[in-house]
């Protein structure tokens, strides 16, 4: 017979050997998919350890610097830059040319790090000194008006700074002969040196300066400052009789160097403020105040407009500006205006 | 016999070869199945973890812009720029920000279908915006919102 069984041949094992093959190939290729995978988690994992964040901090302390250097600007204006004489124009001009400076050598400072800044001007606050500073007089205005006005209520002003009484003869303050919780709270009534700050809304606030000689109100001798709104409250300052003057400072809110917080006007008179001296017979001394307020806008017949003609008089100067500082580096631009007044919260 | 034959049992080579075939392209199809979901689940896993990356940075960055606004004065102008993959695993995807009152950076990817949220802490209101990834701009205009936007530095 014939054979009909076919012998074994070794193809047969490369047959299946070549699935095998295939599916190796399969596998490599499914591993290959996994490295690359892999590849992405690695770069992951560097982005999220890479330091590439923009630093508000450098920003924020730049804009700062440029704020204070600004402010220092103005302050050196204030101090020797404003006279009788000068005009709003040339201490703008002073003042424009004090930001150019600041900003040619800050900005070739930080070009060196990578960071482009700029400091330009946007405004100026007109000012003006009302100055009883240079010679010892009473608190009257310059035509001898015992009761007047250094800020009137037709032009109140936005801001007040500076503002600092130095008494040098407390021996003018009258007298207590009535108490205040006795006296109704009105001009007539009142005989003692009084500061009266008043905004538009009719709110008032009050400092009354007087000698408590007999001890009627404190336990020892004393000068006193009282404090008084229109709200009916009623505050005090005291200290000793024995000193030859004292200095009221409401800037700081200090009587003689010793805090006395009712000084702090803005906590009951908000908005534009008017200024009135009443009784102004009855102080002596030296005070000073920058008011947010043209010169032009106070009362000329109150001052005097020459230094030879004797205190008060009233100077031009700047009571604040306004700046902008536009900061650039490689992946942050920031930009912004700020206001620039020295010691804005001052009195 | 022939001298050299191979004994052989009563079954058909036909037979023996097709069971020996169905067997391995079974074992084979499940090994390249399971090979297969393994790494779509890594795939996955790889476009999560690459995503939340991304959110944690864009979110730096809005809170840097949120904390320059809120320090200065009127009329700033925040920009911020990042580069960033254009891709997340091989894969595109889109940055969000959901304004509202609990805001949230939502990033998403189609194919693997990944959802990533951050949540924002701003005081500085935030602008409803989206854009495709890469290079891209945290903006704060003098109106107000915060916003992302495509585009990278203008050079």
């Amino acid at each position: 017979m014939a054979n009909l069984r076919r012998a074994p041949d070794r193809r047969d094992g490369r047959d299946r050997a070549q699935i095998i093959l295939v599916t190796g190939f399969a596998l490599a290729m499914a591993f290959v998919a996994l490295a690359l995978l892999m590849n992405s988690v690695i770069y992951t994992e560097n982005l999220a350890t890479r330091s590439e964040a923009a630093k508000a901090s450098d920003a924020a302390t730049l804009q700062t610097d440029m704020i204070n250097g600004s402010t220092q600007i103005l302050t050196y204006i204030d101090e020797h830059n404003a006279t009788t004489s000068v005009s709003y124009d040339t201490l703008n001009e002073t003042f424009r040319a004090g930001l150019n400076l600041t900003r040619n050598t800050t900005r070739r400072l930080e070009a060196r790090n990578g960071i482009a800044l700029t400091l330009s001007h946007v405004a100026t606050y007109n000012g003006t000194w009302i100055n009883q500073t240079f010679e010892e007089r009473n608190f009257t205005s310059a035509d001898a008006d015992e009761t007047w006005a250094l800020v009137p209520n037709s032009h109140r002003a936005a801001g007040i700074r500076e503002f600092r009484i130095n008494d040098t003869d407390p021996d003018l303050l009258d007298d207590v002969d009535c108490l205040p919780s006795s006296c109704p709270p009105t001009m007539s009534s009142l005989v003692n040196f009084t500061v009266r700050i008043e905004n538009a809304s009719g709110d008032w606030w009050e400092l009354e300066l007087y000698h408590d000689q007999d001890a009627q109100l404190h336990a020892d001798p004393s000068y006193v400052a009282g404090f008084t709104t229109d709200d009916g409250d009623h505050s005090e300052c005291a200290w000793g009789d024995g000193t030859d003057s004292f200095e009221i400072d409401f800037a700081e809110r200090t009587i003689n160097g010793s805090a006395c917080r009712p000084l702090d006007f803005r906590d009951d008179v908000t908005g534009d403020l008017a200024v009135s001296y009443l009784n102004g017979q009855n102080a002596s001394g030296t005070y000073q105040m920058l008011v947010n307020r043209s010169e032009g806008d106070l009362v000329a017949d109150n001052f005097n407009e020459t230094v030879a003609a004797g205190p008060p008089i009233v100077y031009k100067t700047l009571y604040g500006g306004r700046i902008r500082v536009a900061y650039a580096e490689e992946r942050m631009e920031f930009e912004t205006d700020a206001r620039v007044v020295p010691g804005e919260s001052d009195a | 016999m022939p001298d050299g034959a191979r004994p052989v049992r009563g079954q058909a080579i036909t037979l023996n070869y097709t069971i020996g075939l169905g067997i391995a392209v079974i074992l084979i199809t499940g090994l390249l199945v399971a090979g297969g979901s393994f790494i779509d689940r890594q795939q996955e896993e790889a476009v999560r973890t690459e995503l939340r990356v991304i959110g944690q940075q864009i979110a730096a960055d809005v809170s840097t812009a949120d904390r320059l606004v809120q320090a200065t004065d009127t009329q700033q102008t925040v920009t911020l720029y990042r580069t960033l993959p254009t891709q997340a695993g091989g894969t595109n995807y889109y940055v969000e920000i959901e304004a509202g009152p609990d805001p949230t950076l939502t990033l998403t990817s189609r194919d693997p279908d990944v959802e990533v949220e951050v949540a924002l802490l701003n005081e500085t209101t935030l602008g409803q915006s989206r854009v495709l990834g890469g290079p891209v701009r945290i903006n704060r205009t003098a109106s107000g919102n915060i916003t992302i936007e495509s585009g990278g530095r203008e050079s």
